[in-house]
């Protein structure tokens, strides 16, 4: 099992009836937090070598 | 001349109020009349204390005839957010989930605006939890545009800025987490001041996401602004308005409305001629350039929905029904954010601030657009949701910069047009001095065929 799909698990049971009641926007809200996952991590991570960072530098 | 008392500043009514020409009893009865007339089709309120107001305004009324007046908002009639409380009314933040929260003590803005002198007229409409709306599932119905009452008047501060653009009282707090103190300024016209964050407390406030919740000031004029913030804050900047442009150094980012997010050419030109204004005026204005909106946007948006949904979780899981159905989608993403992404958002959030900061080293103050186009019908869902994202206001909710959003000019369908600035973080009066500068060079505030 990947961790998005354990994610998933745990958050499917925490929001069971939000889930069964509302399940287009649940699914909606799925697809909003991979867009935003997404963008964040295009624009870069801690410890990842940036653009405008020498590798290796900072704290 | 017959005076429009309900346009007046609040300086033109301190002076009236001092000089007999008018006075709070006499001015709140004016504004009482034109709310019961005007109010059936805007829907500012959620409560109207009408007796609490007669009182206050009866007691302020004593004070001048005494030559005791106890500043400059004595007997000046000031709306509050319904997610601010306000003793002994209900602080619903426009939802079922909350109609009989009755706030025991007022919030630290508003004890502070009684003790000032200012009447306290009641409580505005928002979108729900200051997040969801304009929503028509919700106990109250949504504010609505007084340019135009089949537009949006922009929110969540919703009946803040339509209130005050219609003239039904002299000023409005609100509050701002994602730019909602000045979308309002930006769709419905007049001046949304976001301080500094933490520059006025939240104390009293409900919460949406605390690091980014910020409580703002709605006016039509910029001096009004200053006047509430100084005696919010203790500080004196409403004597610095005068000043004009010249000197101050201008970035405008131009990429935010060209590049990122385009606006539509009305709001463009716009920005363009109040560009030219300031310059004509002795300002040097430069292109700058800061990291994309869609950054800002998603950090804003992570960090809002994970705050939120730490807040609203519980609710959202055992009673998911009692929520506008736009609340829901606003906030049901925060349940499937991990830590992982919130400790990036964070982090990205620390490089976009030394950013902004950054550009600060070679301009006063920034000149952006506030939202990329004008006010879309209230009653078009995917006209809200298209064009809900269209506003470079997250960047300093994010960053925790003041800014402040106002009218940049009308679109030929006779809407609002709108503009941001912001400047260094705690230099809130050099926001006020480029912001009166562009006022001033517009002919003052602008008002709605009401």
């Amino acid at each position: 099992m990947t961790e998005e799909m354990m994610e998933r698990q745990i958050n499917w049971a925490s929001l069971g009836e939000v889930w069964n009641r509302y399940p287009a926007e649940v699914e909606a809200a799925i697809e909003n937090v991979e867009a935003s996952r997404a963008i964040l991590l295009s624009l870069g991570q801690p410890g990842a070598c940036l653009p405008d960072e020498p590798a290796g530098g900072g704290q | 001349m017959t005076i429009d008392w309900h346009w007046a500043s609040i300086p033109e009514l301190a002076a009236a109020f001092r000089d007999g020409r008018s006075s709070p009893t006499a001015h709140l009865s004016h504004l009482l009349g034109r709310i019961d007339a005007l109010e059936p089709s805007l829907h500012a309120f959620v409560a109207l204390d009408s007796d609490g107001a007669a009182g206050a305004a009866d007691a302020s009324a004593a004070r001048f005839a005494a030559g005791q007046p106890l500043g400059p908002l004595d007997g000046i009639p000031i709306a509050i957010k319904d997610v601010i409380d306000v003793a002994g009314f209900p602080t619903t933040c426009h939802s079922a989930l909350r109609l009989d929260h009755v706030a025991a003590r007022d919030a630290d803005v508003v004890a502070r605006l009684r003790a000032a002198g200012a009447i306290i007229l009641g409580k505005l409409s928002t979108h729900e939890f200051a997040i969801g709306g304009p929503a028509f599932d919700l106990p109250f119905p949504p504010a609505r545009n007084p340019w135009n009452t089949a537009y949006h008047p922009g929110g969540s501060s919703s009946g803040a800025g339509a209130g005050v653009a219609a003239g039904f009282f002299s000023a409005a707090i609100g509050t701002d987490t994602a730019g909602s103190a000045r979308n309002p300024a930006s769709a419905s016209g007049g001046v949304g001041l976001k301080p500094t964050y933490e520059r006025l407390s939240r104390d009293g406030v409900f919460p949406l996401a605390p690091t980014l919740d910020h409580v703002g000031i709605l006016t039509r004029g910029v001096e009004d602004a200053a006047i509430l913030f100084d005696v919010l804050t203790g500080d004196t900047h409403a004597a610095d308005l005068g000043s004009g442009a010249s000197g101050l150094r201008i970035g405008m980012v131009r990429h935010f409305h060209e590049e990122d997010m385009p606006a539509d050419a009305e709001t463009a030109a716009a920005l363009d001629r109040v560009a030219v204004s300031l310059a004509a005026q002795g300002a040097e204005v430069i292109d700058m350039r800061l990291p994309p909106l869609e950054a800002f946007a998603t950090v804003n948006r992570v960090l809002l929905q994970s705050e939120g949904y730490a807040i609203h979780g519980a609710d959202m899981r055992t009673r998911p029904e009692r929520f506008s159905a736009l609340t829901r989608k606003a906030l049901l993403p925060g349940a499937f954010l991990s830590a992982k992404d919130m400790i990036l958002a964070t982090w990205h959030r620390g490089r976009l601030t030394e950013a902004v900061d950054a550009a600060f080293a070679d301009v006063d103050v920034l000149l952006t657009a506030s939202s990329m186009e004008p006010a879309c019908a209230i009653d078009d869902p995917a006209e809200i949701a298209r064009t809900y994202m269209l506003q470079a206001r997250t960047p300093f909710n994010v960053t925790g910069h003041p800014a402040l959003a106002m009218m940049a000019g009308l679109s030929t369908g006779g809407l609002p047009l709108s503009l941001q600035s912001a400047p260094r973080r705690d230099d809130e009066r050099t926001l006020l001095r480029v912001a009166a500068a562009w006022e001033a060079a517009m002919g003052g505030p602008q008002h709605p065929p009401l």
